[in-house]
């Protein structure tokens, strides 16, 4: 049977469908970090709760996003763009999926930390600031993504810096405490693996605007470097 | 027969007579020929007209409706009429659309039209700003992918048809963070209108309210713990003489404790009582400086170096309340001064107006804390400021004084720096001539906890 303009528009449907529960999963994401985020900051263990707990409804979105896509490829057969939309749907959701580990992975030394006693936690304020850094890359990547906006996705690939001179300058302030007073060397550890974890919230936000560029131009733009990318620089 | 037939029937008309008349005179080919001539030349000019019409079709425009001749003209200017009072129609319609708009845009409030599909049809200024949202290049694109709250799109699909329901509360994903209030009403046949409020100033003095009470309670529950806790022992009679001593000093420590919370609490609320105008007396700051420094080297009882320098300079105000901020200021000092540490109080002209300082050479307090320093029960270091017995509300009540006094209260510190608390007081409060007539001022206040 040949293809009708009802299968066509049947398929759209679904991708887009597809495409809302994506966006969906990242909005959750986005909740799910700012809660980690917040109870760090103000020792509100509710919220790393629910950070904690909200993690499995972000696993059954990405089981049942990979699902859809896996439908969609046997039952459409896709090809050109909606083939590159499908396929970065499932990278993406790997993605957001990714974040909502290194979330419960805050929430749960936050944890740790709070129950160690009261926070004297050295460069808090700067972990804060990074975790809102990477907070507003990941909204401006999922904006784009629901946008299919590849000039928004690539200035926030040029951004990505920011936040890894954050992670460098965190750290090198970690070590200087750690090495004035060995007492703190304990919470600086976790303190190192909360800025780690937001770090790769931002590497993770990043490779989604890579996957909105892929969707819309056709490039393959991961691992290459600005330079080589004359459309970037 | 209308008028509009009798141009074509007395052209034709004169068509015919022409024929008829060389059937006569030249014969029946020459009429023929005239007849045929004649209604050829009619159909070419019917033809030509009719070209024009189309034309002006394809674009129509009422300054330049083609003029016609015969029956033509009729039409045209038919035509011509019929497009002018659909042009002002038109305009009229205009007009109120662009009112509606304008009046929709004047709303406080937050409008977005979605779809079936919960796509955004139309929205307002205040939801483009509200959302993050573009009215012209985010129109068609379904509204939950770009504002993503969780629950959102469940609870837009839930809402039930006729009665507008209860209002959703979503938290936007910007810096910093605002509460926004949405309600949805349907419309059409599957429309719907969505409206959302900006509630981030209820939804914060909320919060502050639930930490207000929940902190009250937590200050007052922790010393009724520890004297419960001793008379339990007491009740069953397990505690002898020394311990019991001490187990009624601790109990008498900790219902003191819980006295300076409720008298500071109360301290607060009458400061904060619209109904009680401040008392505008003429204030010795000077000798009250002196008097503090006095009362603050017996608290620090030798442990630290407290030094004070006060200009004769007088203020209008009430003594008592700025006794008790003042003193506030020096007791926080003398708790987060390690021992050696150097206080000093000094009270100076500062610019304009009048200052009153105390520095110390503490521990000092990170940037991130002093802003929020003024916040009742807010503590930078939840177990070392109770050890110290403060109530937590030290600094609210300074705040709330200073604000009765039109004065500011301006904090320097960096960790382990030190900190400098400055109330700056305004021109308009001191004293004309200066300096206090020691005789004007009334009785000095008692010191208080």
């Amino acid at each position: 049977m040949p293809p009708t303009e009802h299968t066509f528009k049947q398929f759209d449907s679904d991708l887009e469908n597809v495409r809302s529960k994506v966006l969906q999963m990242g909005g959750l994401v986005e909740s799910q970090i700012r809660n980690a985020v917040r109870g760090l900051s103000s020792g509100d263990l509710d919220a790393l709760d629910t950070a904690i707990e909200v993690d499995r409804q972000v696993n059954e979105f990405e089981i049942d996003i990979d699902e859809a896509c896996a439908q969609i490829i046997a039952r459409r057969q896709p090809t050109a763009g909606d083939l590159r939309t499908v396929l970065s749907i499932a990278k993406t959701v790997t993605d957001l999926e990714r974040m909502g580990d290194e979330a419960k992975k805050i929430a749960r030394t936050a944890r740790q930390l709070l129950d160690r006693g009261p926070l004297q936690v050295p460069r808090l304020a700067d972990v804060t600031h990074a975790a809102e850094v990477a907070l507003a890359q990941l909204r401006k990547a999922l904006d784009a993504y629901a946008r299919l906006d590849a000039r928004a996705a690539q200035e926030l690939i040029r951004e990505d810096v920011l936040l890894d001179n954050e992670f460098r300058a965190i750290m090198r302030q970690l070590v200087t405490y750690m090495m004035e007073d060995p007492r703190t060397i304990s919470t600086a550890i976790d303190i190192v693996w909360i800025a780690k974890a937001i770090e790769r919230i931002g590497d993770h936000a990043k490779n989604i605007a890579e996957h909105v560029v892929y969707i819309v131009d056709g490039t393959d733009i991961r691992h290459s470097s600005a330079k080589s990318r004359p459309d970037l620089a | 027969m209308s008028i509009f037939w009798v141009a074509p029937a007395l052209r034709i008309g004169f068509v015919v007579v022409l024929s008829l008349t060389a059937l006569v005179v030249a014969g029946p080919i020459t009429a023929l020929a005239i007849l045929a001539i004649g209604l050829f030349g009619f159909v070419l000019i019917q033809l030509r007209y009719l070209d024009r019409l189309r034309r002006w079709l394809r674009a129509p425009d009422v300054a330049r409706v083609p003029d016609g001749w015969g029956a033509w003209g009729d039409v045209f200017s038919e035509l011509y009429r019929v497009h002018r009072r659909e042009e002002q129609v038109q305009l009229r319609l205009g007009d109120a659309l662009k009112r509606m708009e304008l009046a929709t845009q004047a709303l406080p409030d937050g409008v977005v039209l979605l779809d079936r599909e919960l796509r955004i049809d139309w929205c307002n200024s205040v939801a483009e700003r509200l959302l993050g949202i573009d009215r012209v290049s985010d129109r068609g694109r379904i509204l939950t992918n770009l504002v993503r709250y969780p629950g959102l799109v469940a609870w837009l699909g839930d809402e039930p048809m006729e009665t507008p329901g209860q209002p959703m509360v979503i938290e936007t994903t910007t810096v910093p963070p605002a509460f926004l209030s949405l309600q949805v009403a349907r419309f059409g046949e599957h429309d719907s209108l969505l409206v959302l409020r900006d509630v981030t100033a209820v939804e914060r003095t909320e919060r502050v309210r639930r930490d207000f009470i929940a902190n009250v309670s937590h200050e007052l529950r922790t010393p009724l713990t520890v004297i419960n806790g001793y008379l339990e022992h007491m009740v069953s009679g397990d505690i002898d003489g020394a311990l019991r001593t001490r187990a009624i000093q601790v109990m008498f420590d900790q219902s003191q404790r819980m006295t300076r919370l409720v008298e500071d609490l109360l301290t607060l609320s009458r400061l904060e009582a619209g109904d009680n105008p401040v008392v505008d007396s003429p204030v010795d700051v000077t000798s009250m400086v002196w008097a503090l420094l006095e009362e603050g080297r017996s608290l620090s009882a030798g442990r630290h170096r407290i030094e004070a320098e006060a200009a004769p300079i007088g203020l209008r105000g009430s003594a008592e309340e700025l006794r008790s901020a003042f003193a506030n200021l020096l007791s926080n000092a003398i708790r987060y001064t390690p021992e050696g540490g150097l206080i000093r109080l000094t009270w100076k002209a500062d610019g304009d107006g009048v200052a009153y300082e105390v520095s110390d050479t503490g521990i000092g307090i990170a940037p991130e804390h002093i802003p929020r320093l003024t916040e009742r029960f807010y503590r930078v270091d939840r177990s070392r400021s109770r050890e110290t017995g403060g109530t937590g509300l030290g600094l609210a009540i300074v705040k709330h004084v200073l604000l009765r006094h039109q004065a500011s209260l301006v904090i320097e510190s960096a960790l382990g720096r030190g900190a400098v608390f400055r109330c700056r007081f305004p021109r308009a409060r001191l004293l004309v001539d200066g300096v206090v007539d020691p005789r004007a001022v009334s009785g000095r206040v008692p010191a208080s906890a």
